[in-house]
């Protein structure tokens, strides 16, 4: 049992029914960081881990909507594994784009009625149900608002999205 | 020879492409994939083309040195809720919104199979184990006391041999087990059984094996 036994452990396990890994203090935790080099020692044990990883295709990130780090394999793999859930549904992965626009319109929590004037069409429950059965969006019970959930945070690459949309706006 | 020189060519004549494309606004820095040019340039630098291959080189991290600068001023200019509506406003059809997030997908990777228990266990037994940073507690010296139990002889080991050669030289020549049968002390035939070995190894002492004899020189003369 050595330090990349327990990170790998930390950061391969499902915490949550929408978790993967662990936050940066629950690894400090579990590794028994505890002098003033900590976040040092932290941040090398990442990057030896990371190092490790290459090899067999897998990489280190960090979801940004709980701030949980994760273990994910590489662009090319998932590719070749074809991740993407919305498969033969493209009106999936447009309800889905326009509740992540209304959710960064409105500091995290999606409003309907604005989802469903984005989305220009005129029934939305269907992808609505689909996308909270994914594990991708909880909805309120009065079904005003909409959240996205951690697990969206693990599967699609925000940052990559992000570069993609300026890229072709541009 | 001429396989090298396609080569270099090759890369120059690429090289020399993106930077028309970028200069007439054909395609954005952003777009092209310079890995490919570094990965060409690493596999097939020789000693004959090095010389070529330096200005090559440069060129291709001068326009990588560019690509990040754009990607600097991109990072710096994205207002994330300006560049997703701007998208939807453009009325893009499913399929397109599809085809945008398509390449965006990440695998976690899950390891549903490891005994989380085991794994629990392990990690408090080993965190319990290990603290940082490691104290090292340092021994405190006493003063020991006359009757301490190892007692170092005054005189040298060799002074110890030969006054032990000086004893049993009168035997030779003789058995081996002559030499200790009259000695009690266990301690004794063990100090006298070492001086004897290194007596035989330094030749000052034989011994005849088809006889199981030892002798010396010496008492022959």
């Amino acid at each position: 049992m050595n330090e990349i036994s327990i990170l790998m452990y930390m950061l391969s396990r499902k915490s949550g029914p929408s978790q993967i890994g662990a936050t940066r203090q629950e690894l400090i935790d579990s590794l028994n960081l505890t002098n003033k080099n900590k976040d040092f020692i932290f941040t090398e044990l990442l990057n030896n881990l990371s190092e490790y990883l290459k090899p067999l295709g897998m990489q280190i990130k960090f979801n940004t909507l709980d701030e949980h780090w994760y273990i994910s394999f590489e662009e090319n793999i998932t590719e070749l594994t074809k991740a993407n859930p919305f498969i033969g549904k493209p009106r999936l992965a447009a309800t889905l784009f326009c509740i992540i626009t209304s959710c960064i319109k409105n500091s995290g929590i999606g409003n309907m009625r604005e989802i469903t004037e984005m989305r220009k069409v005129k029934k939305i429950e269907k992808d609505l149900v689909e996308l909270q059965n994914l594990g991708y969006i909880s909805i309120e019970k009065d079904k005003s608002r909409i959240r996205l959930s951690p697990l969206i945070g693990y599967h699609l690459n925000f940052h990559k999205l992000l570069v993609k949309l300026a890229l072709k706006s541009t | 020879m001429n396989n090298i020189q396609t080569v270099t060519e090759g890369l120059i004549v690429q090289i020399e492409k993106i930077k028309e494309e970028i200069i007439t606004g054909k395609s954005k820095l952003l777009e092209k994939d310079l890995e490919s040019i570094f990965r060409e340039i690493k596999r097939t630098l020789t000693v004959k083309n090095i010389f070529a291959y330096s200005n090559i080189y440069k060129d291709a991290c001068d326009l990588l040195q560019q690509k990040f600068d754009e990607l600097k001023v991109l990072l710096q200019s994205l207002n994330k809720e300006k560049v997703y509506l701007e998208f939807l406003n453009s009325n893009p059809s499913d399929l397109e919104i599809y085809e945008l997030i398509q390449g965006s997908w990440i695998t976690p990777y899950k390891a549903e199979g490891i005994s989380i228990d085991f794994m629990s266990q392990s990690r408090e037994r080993y965190c319990r184990s290990r603290s940082f940073p490691f104290k090292i507690d340092h021994l405190e010296i006493e003063q020991f006391n006359e009757d301490f139990l190892i007692n170092v002889p005054d005189e040298n080991f060799t002074g110890r041999m030969i006054n032990y050669y000086d004893i049993i030289k009168n035997k030779f020549p003789c058995e081996i087990q002559m030499l200790f049968e009259e000695i009690e002390d266990q301690l004794t035939i063990y100090e006298n059984f070492v001086y004897l070995l290194h007596l035989l190894q330094l030749g000052i002492i034989k011994y005849q094996e088809d006889i199981k004899m030892l002798y010396c020189e010496e008492n022959n003369e």
